[in-house]
């Protein structure tokens, strides 16, 4: 489980914003982690980081123009992202999808976790994703919609034969959320933690700097903290 | 205290469902098939429907399609109460069929109840 896609199903949910902070956080601790921007239309990793025009991509890899080493951006000793295209100009249909497997498998053996921000719907793009990797870790609001989004990514991701890892609630505190008890009998999964929805994480991507880094006392950076702590623990029972 | 319409063909469901959630104060209305559930909303109107999905005649899918749809019953909210227990049934529920709540027989009486609790007080709202 050392590859996990975060997933949602349904777009909007935050889950690049939570693959961002995540990576932040665990590769603080010490874990060497290497972050995927694999959302292939709608790459934002750059931006959340700051690195808007980085360059060569992971469409240039999928695309056999860039080999993996020249890819894999460090910011820390213990933090790497591979960053995609802000270009609109990579056209799915000249990607191959397929190479993203051969990615994360090259990144697993120099990384103690790889974590892929999987783009949002279920077409080719997100299976893809999802194949490339080891366990879904679920992403969604706690609404209707979110639901239904990430029971059919639970559906996809058996269909792929992956396990999922449970679920995360992110920007709860409205007066209408489905409570996490209730997500977790109707998903069958384990929600792993909750989000607080928090304006600074806004704020944070205007900054392109992680709401951990940007603001590490703001309540979304404590729950975020609290997720990965879980997720670490996870992580060593798994090995 | 609530009024709670069961639709159920299953006699037992109907009769424990009736005193689990009679015994919490509300007032549960059983139904056995889908015709007669439509027929007793209009004159009961319950803050709650449970729906069971395999039913003869009308199935709970279908049901629940024809309260969502109609301006009279729409804002009532919709539980589908089932055995089918796999997310493709639940999302056929949720999406498809338009209802705002899942759950799997067989149930936990307890939690049962607490969750029957939180859609009277808080049914979820679709984004």
């Amino acid at each position: 489980m050392s590859c996990i896609s975060i997933a949602s199903g349904k777009g909007g949910v935050g889950k690049s914003v939570l693959c961002a902070n995540l990576g932040v956080v665990l590769s603080e601790r010490g874990y060497r982690v290497t972050i995927v921007d694999a959302d292939i239309e709608g790459s934002t990793q750059g931006l959340l980081f700051g690195y808007e025009d980085a360059h060569p991509t992971l469409h240039d890899f999928l695309s056999g123009r860039a080999a993996p080493e020249e890819i894999v951006r460090s910011l820390t000793p213990t933090l790497s992202v591979v960053f995609g295209s802000v270009q609109l100009t990579a056209l799915l249909r000249e990607l191959d999808l397929e190479r993203l497997g051969q990615l994360t498998s090259l990144l697993e053996r120099s990384s103690d976790l790889v974590l892929v921000d999987c783009p949002p719907g279920l077409e080719e793009d997100t299976r893809a994703a999802v194949r490339a990797s080891g366990a879904v870790l679920l992403v969604l609001n706690p609404d209707i919609p979110s639901v239904a989004g990430a029971l059919k990514m639970k559906i996809l991701a058996r269909k792929a034969g992956k396990q999922t890892a449970g679920a995360v609630v992110n920007r709860v505190g409205g007066e209408y959320d489905i409570p996490a008890e209730e997500l977790e009998t109707i998903l069958g999964e384990k929600v792993l933690g909750t989000i607080r929805e928090d304006p600074l994480v806004r704020s944070s991507v205007v900054e392109g700097t992680p709401l951990v880094s940007s603001h590490p006392e703001a309540p979304a950076s404590n729950d975020i903290k609290r997720l990965a702590h879980r997720l670490a623990e996870k992580l060593i029972q798994h090995k | 205290m609530a009024t709670i319409m069961v639709v159920d063909d299953e006699e037992d469901i109907l009769i424990l469902l009736k005193r689990l959630l009679g015994s919490r104060g509300h007032r549960v209305i059983t139904v056995r098939d889908g015709r007669e559930a439509l027929r007793r909303m209009k004159e009961e109107k319950p803050d709650l429907v449970l729906l069971d999905i395999m039913m003869p005649g009308l199935s709970g899918y279908q049901l629940c399609k024809i309260i969502k749809q109609s301006s009279d019953t729409r804002s009532t909210t919709v539980a589908m109460l089932s055995a089918k227990s796999m997310d493709e049934d639940k999302v056929r529920a949720l999406e498809d069929s338009g209802a705002d709540w899942y759950f799997t027989k067989p149930i936990d009486t307890r939690r049962f109840a607490e969750s029957v609790e939180w859609l009277l007080r808080n049914p979820p709202k679709r984004g």
